[in-house]
């Protein structure tokens, strides 16, 4: 997994480890980890703020002339509520028991966004267009922002492991902003009056399962399987991996895939596969169709054991995995993780047996390099008398085009994992209200599908979570990938819709359409700025009530049968335009079946309508416009910013 | 100047100044005998007799050794000498050794086989590292046989024999191929896929600059238009300061034909100035005018002056100024220069005089940090005693300036850059040149120069070379915003004439790109993209592969019933619409701009597209895909898009 940056799973960094709940020494922080210097409470309403201290002692806290106290519970743990504040500051947050206390310093009261997704949203703006004078140039005593660092559990967080650092914006540190945060962030002050507090917290390649809990993707279902397996590995690992393994199994059984069995016994083994010694990537291996292979493979060896070894407790090392492995010993599921730590999985008692024992090792990369690799002596047993056997002569063989389902713990594919470490601690902090950007890492042609149920579900929760019914913006996939293939399903496409779709549903969101400034050939494109723009745009309208800007830009409202064609109309104050033609392109009609889907002839026809010519073909019952992975589109609205892909009925 | 700067800062890309510099290497005893290309893993163009020069003791003789072939010389009185060895077949490793009476010299792992020169300005320049995949790509590029060769961003007045400082041939790996051209070794990565030869790469380029800064003297006098400019040049090569006085009365007269600056005279000392708090770049001033600022602005400064310090001769140090500028004594130009380097002029006699004196600067700053910084501001004299300049103010001048260039400047000067960076390579031996420049032609005015400049510097470097060589052009990408009528475009200018200028030529292949740009970025970091499309026209052009050159070219346009009908040819397979139901951006034109409109298009067999119009006869010219970044969607099977073009109507 060498980092690359065009690659549809752009997995901006590997896994966090899953980490006991913290302790709290007597002297730790009294106040949680936002709490701390330079940072920014949500203005116009009660400010909760919490913390731990000793269980039952009394926690005073005063800000801006006004003290609350509380009692800690027998945990530790207490929260209390301050009175609002308008914008302002700076003040002093101070909390106090009675052997501690404990100061932050340059609070300022204005707006708090909480920025999430995957790594468009992780990116800095040092990665950004024209970064060098963006941050030469950024200097804002009242723009904020903290990086919640990577983390994932399978268990609800109430505090972060590390503690956190607000940075004002300037030189030295918005280089190392969020640029798509900062970026809306910048735009929305020049009209809110008032400072910004960005928290930050994403993970590259992500996706949308991760972060909505447990309890939410119960309600919104399909997961029920996972949500069992994680369970019983909160419980114990061991059982988790165990019943994962089974899980795992029949999903390959029903893919019918050869050998049946690959976990176990293969008859004619020597016909599968070739040999490896497993110290390079399989992209090195002498096979044409390995040069650039993303996917999934197979490592297997067989170690011979006497009856004295195979008694003994045994811990079986992979050394480095990329990116994903689960991993049998004799048939059965010893561990699984996400990328790229060195593998290194105890046994459970009478896996090992006297005599011939297999070892195999399912691999999944999503990008650039992969496999087992690295040098022959990561790859033993050892034994609990101290011994060690290596493992070797294995034998390797790739499965093209399957992809296996992903262990439920894995950071960035599991379920509720990134929400327990990376959300949950948040507690019921003040927000302004959510960017979203994500949805990259959901866009097979299934998941694209599934994308506005689970969207809506996380919005659901995290307004659960934080008792407080906050927009959301969500910034709609951009336009990346192949130009070349039109009429096919392109799932990128549906996760687009999905989008658009929820926030439409929700009522309390907006959109941010980026169909027009991506990069077909890079998943992560550099104008941020334009993303941060369209989404103050967003915001203005949403959250701050301007009336001249809409929030989610021009939208379809209808498609009917019309003399002359179908006609489309479109919810707009200013008459749409073309870019680059004379007529609007790209515009689709389908019936039923995507086979049924056509390009037609489309014309203005009217200042927010265009008439589609239907064509020769099945009776359309959808009508598509800017419908493929990377679309080229020329619908503009009134105000310049594209009118973005959709699909609606003909009615 | 906020439109003009980012325009500028965009155009510049990665810049490291520097300016003309005077001194040409001379051959020292311990000097290497041969010239500075012939380096260790040096490729030599196979099929061909091998030219190798360099340079000895006047009268010496030189003998050359390769490959089992010996051939001698006699160095001229200025110690050159050159011989002419046989052609060789690809393959190689050899030793190339010379000797003369007193050295000797041996040049190891000589591969044999095609050696292309690179050239052209930032896109050209781009490293692997900053293009797409760089990790993966570096990480699996070891091969023995590319080899690039980086030539150092240098100019200079006069054509050089032979380049400033030795050059390193790198064999391309994950530790040296991040810094070589991504263009140049994509394009020599497709290629030797068809020839299994050895790839040698000339890297001679430099970003944010123009053409004209890429052709000899003899070529832009032959374009004509230039001549001023020339002569100015040559003067500068001699005695720089009468060359930056004249220079700078000739800037006097733009800045006084200016609407927004008529009138104003800043180098008298004239207008309201500011305190400038420390001599730091701008940027660290901590004013946030100046915080991202691009562009001009005025110093000035007053120094008491004692009637002895006066009459002696004075140089005056400014420290670094960055990027360009001009200085004034006393309301005189006196000293012009270029780059992040120390500013150190020769005061000419009589300009100092006792009593109060005035020096003004304007600084132009193209690109990132700007302003006089660095210290060591003064006046030094003959006798050793120094007076430094301090109190320095600044001046800000109206924003929307388009400033003359000097001609020594690396960017927008003359023949500069063609002097210390392709004149130095001599007769070696090339297979080709791909050609990677316009970004900064773009203006409308000069893109409709381009396609004269374009075809001259084919026939210049022919010239030099004594070669027939092939060039290959890298047609400008899509950049800059949409729009969404019909647009006079620069940018779509600059593309025509490189494709008019290929197609004249007979001996050149296009490559198109108007698909893989980024509207937003003038550097789009698909270079990979770019490598196979050059390496397609190279393989039609040289190897005679049937496949075509470029994609579809327009071949000609047709009144017809209710429209124009416009024949497309060279194309592969059949052409399709990508995304859509018909082609888009296609326009009638008349003679004037106002009357170009889009209209509605139909593709038909065998490369016909239908245009309809109203009033067809009225139409003359037919344009497609023509602005900054237009949005089309015509292709051919092969997956190259038709490139824009604009063609008369018959």
């Amino acid at each position: 997994m060498v980092q690359r940056t065009a690659s549809r799973q752009a997995w901006v960094l590997c896994a966090a480890w899953i980490a006991a709940a913290p302790l709290y020494a007597a002297d730790a922080p009294l106040m949680d980890a936002l709490f701390t210097d330079h940072v920014v409470l949500q203005r116009d309403r009660p400010i909760p703020i919490a913390g731990h201290a000793a269980a039952g002692e009394e926690v005073i806290v005063t800000l801006s002339g006004a003290t609350r106290s509380v009692r800690a519970g027998a945990d530790g743990r207490w929260s209390l509520t301050m009175p609002e504040l308008p914008a302002g500051g700076p003040h002093t947050l101070t909390a106090r028991t009675a052997t501690r206390m404990q100061n932050a310093h340059d609070v300022l009261v204005g707006d708090v966004w909480l920025c999430s997704g995957q790594s468009n949203m992780e990116w800095s703006v040092r990665g950004a267009l024209n970064s060098r004078a963006e941050i030469a140039a950024s200097a804002n005593d009242e723009i904020r922002h903290v990086r919640i660092a990577h983390a994932s559990s399978t268990t609800p967080r109430d505090s972060f492991d590390a503690p956190l650092e607000w940075k004002v914006a300037g030189p030295d540190t918005t280089g190392e902003f969020s640029a798509v945060c900062y970026f809306f962030a910048r735009d929305i002050a020049k009209s809110a009056n008032a400072p910004q507090g960005l928290v930050v917290s994403a993970w590259g390649g992500s996706k949308i399962q991760p972060w909505i809990s447990e309890a939410a993707l119960e309600t919104l279902g399909g997961s029920e399987k996972s949500l069992d397996v994680i369970a019983a590995y909160r419980n114990n690992p061991a059982d988790g991996i165990a019943k994962w393994g089974e899980w795992w199994k029949s999903w390959w059984r029903a893919s019918k895939q050869q050998p049946a069995e690959p976990w176990g016994v293969i008859r004619d083994e020597a016909s599968h596969g070739m040999d490896t010694t497993a110290q390079t990537p399989w992209e090195s291996f002498p096979l044409p169709r390995l040069a650039r292979y993303d996917g999934m493979g197979w490592y297997r060896a067989h170690v011979k054991l006497s009856a004295a070894q195979a008694k003994q407790a045994a811990t079986l090392s992979l050394g480095l995995v990329d990116e994903v492995d689960l991993t049998f010993v004799n048939g059965r599921a010893v561990g699984s993780s996400g990328c790229c730590p060195e593998r290194s999985y105890a046994l459970p008692a009478g896996v090992l047996k006297a005599g011939d024992n297999i070892v195999a090792v399912n691999v999944l990369d999503t990008y650039a390099a992969g496999g087992m690799y690295g040098p022959a002596d990561k790859r033993f047993l050892q034994f609990a008398d101290g011994s060690k056997l290596p493992v070797s002569g294995w034998r390797f063989a790739d499965v093209p085009g399957l992809i296996p389902p992903r262990a439920p713990w894995e950071p960035t594919a599991g379920l509720g994992v990134i929400y327990n470490a990376m959300i949950a601690p948040l507690g019921q902090y003040g927000f302004r209200g959510v960017v979203w950007y994500q949805g990259e890492s959901n866009t097979t042609i299934f998941e694209g599908q599934a994308y506005k149920d689970q969207l809506l579900a996380l919005m659901a929760d995290w307004r659960k979570q934080f008792a407080t019914q906050f927009p959301f913006l969500v910034v709609q996939l951009a336009n990346y990938g192949s130009r070349a293939q039109p009429l096919e399903e392109s799932g990128l496409a549906l996760t687009r819709e999905a989008q658009r779709r929820a926030v439409l549903e929700d009522g309390n969101a907006a959109l941010a359409v980026t169909i027009d400034i991506g990069n077909p050939d890079d998943i992560h494109p550099t104008n941020k700025q334009e993303v941060g723009r369209r989404l103050a745009v967003a915001a203005r309208k949403l959250v701050y009530g301007a009336t001249p800007l809409r929030a989610s830009g021009a939208q379809p409202i209808s498609a009917q049968p019309a003399a002359g064609g179908i006609l489309v109309s479109f919810s707009d104050d200013e008459p749409l335009a073309v870019h680059g033609s004379l007529d609007p392109n790209t515009f689709q009609v389908c019936g039923a079946e995507q086979v049924s889907c056509r390009f037609v002839r489309a014309r203005l026809t009217g200042d927010t309508a265009v008439t589609l010519e239907p064509g020769d073909g099945e009776r359309p019952t959808r009508v598509r416009y800017c419908w493929a992975d990377s679309p080229a589109c020329n619908l503009y609205d009134g105000h310049g910013d594209p009118v973005g892909p959709f699909e609606i009925a003909i009615k | 100047m906020t439109g003009f700067a980012s325009a500028v800062r965009r155009l510049a890309g990665v810049l490291m100044l520097s300016c003309v510099a005077g001194s040409v290497a001379t051959a020292a005893d311990d000097a290497p005998l041969l010239a500075a290309i012939f380096a260790d893993h040096v490729v030599l163009q196979r099929d061909r007799p091998i030219e190798v020069w360099g340079r000895a003791q006047p009268g010496e003789q030189v003998s050359v050794n390769m490959a089992g072939t010996t051939r001698s010389a006699r160095a001229d009185d200025a110690g050159r000498w050159a011989v002419t060895l046989p052609a060789l077949k690809a393959g190689g490793p050899h030793a190339l050794k010379a000797r003369s009476g007193t050295r000797e010299q041996t040049v190891r792992d000589v591969l044999v086989g095609d050696v292309w020169l690179c050239s052209g300005q930032s896109n050209m320049e781009w490293t692997v590292r900053n293009a797409l995949n760089a990790q993966w790509e570096v990480q699996h590029s070891a091969n023995e046989t590319i080899r690039h060769v980086y030539v150092p961003r240098d100019s200079a007045p006069a054509p050089r024999a032979d380049f400033a400082n030795r050059l390193e041939w790198k064999v391309a790996g994950p530790s040296t191929t991040q810094d070589f051209s991504a263009v140049c070794y994509y394009f020599a990565r497709e290629l030797q896929k068809a020839t299994q030869v050895p790839q040698g790469l000339i890297n001679s380029s430099w970003g944010g600059t123009r053409i004209e800064t890429w052709l000899s003297a003899q070529a832009l006098r032959q374009l004509g238009g230039n001549d001023a400019k020339l002569d100015m040049l040559a003067a500068y090569a001699g005695k720089p300061s009468a060359a930056a006085a004249q220079w700078g009365r000739e800037w006097q007269k733009w800045w006084a034909s200016q609407p927004a600056t008529a009138g104003s005279q800043p180098w008298t000392g004239a207008g309201e100035w500011q305190r400038v708090s420390s001599l730091t770049t701008w940027e660290d001033w901590g004013v946030e005018e100046f915080a991202g600022y691009d562009g001009m602005l005025w110093y000035r400064t007053r120094v008491k002056l004692s009637a002895k310090q006066a009459k002696q001769g004075a140089k005056i140090s400014l420290g670094v100024i960055d990027d360009v500028d001009l200085v004034w004594i006393n309301g005189q130009p006196m000293g012009s220069g270029c780059g992040e380097g120390e500013r150190v002029y020769e005061v000419p006699p009589k300009l100092l005089k006792a009593g109060d004196n005035l020096v003004v600067i304007n600084d132009f700053d193209m690109w990132g940090s700007g302003g006089m910084h660095g210290g060591g501001q003064a006046l030094r004299f003959a006798d050793g005693s120094s007076v430094a300049l301090g109190g320095w103010e600044y001046q800000r001048p109206p924003a929307g300036l388009h400033m003359p260039r000097a001609p020594w400047e690396p960017y927008a000067g003359m023949n500069i850059l063609y002097n210390a960076m392709i004149a130095p390579l001599g007769k070696f031996g090339l297979r080709g040149v791909a050609w990677y420049q316009g970004e900064a032609n773009a203006g409308l005015n000069d893109a409709r120069r381009y396609q004269a400049q374009l075809q001259m510097l084919f026939t210049d470097w022919r010239r030099q070379f004594e070669n027939p060589l092939p060039f290959f052009v890298v047609q400008l990408a899509n950049f800059n915003a949409l729009a969404t009528g019909p647009v006079d475009s620069g940018w779509a200018q600059l593309r025509d004439a490189q494709r008019r200028a290929v197609a004249a030529d007979g001996n050149a292949g296009l490559a198109v790109t108007i698909d893989i740009g980024n509207r937003d970025d003038i550097h789009p970091t698909n270079k990979l993209d770019v490598g196979k499309r050059l390496a397609r026209a190279a393989r039609h052009v040289i190897f005679g592969d049937k496949s075509s050159a470029s994609g579809a070219a327009p071949k000609d346009a047709k009144r017809a019933v209710g429209g124009v009908e416009v024949t497309l040819s060279d194309f592969d397979g059949a052409l399709r619409v990508i995304g859509a139901r018909d082609p888009a951006g296609f326009e009638l034109c008349g003679e004037t701009q106002a009357t170009c409109h889009f209209v509605r298009a139909q593709l038909g067999e065998g490369g016909v597209v239908r245009l309809e119009d109203a009033a067809p006869e009225k139409a003359t010219r037919v344009r497609f895909c023509w602005a900054d970044a237009p949005l089309c969607n015509l292709y051919d099977t092969d997956g190259l898009p038709v490139g824009p073009f604009e063609i008369p109507v018959q």
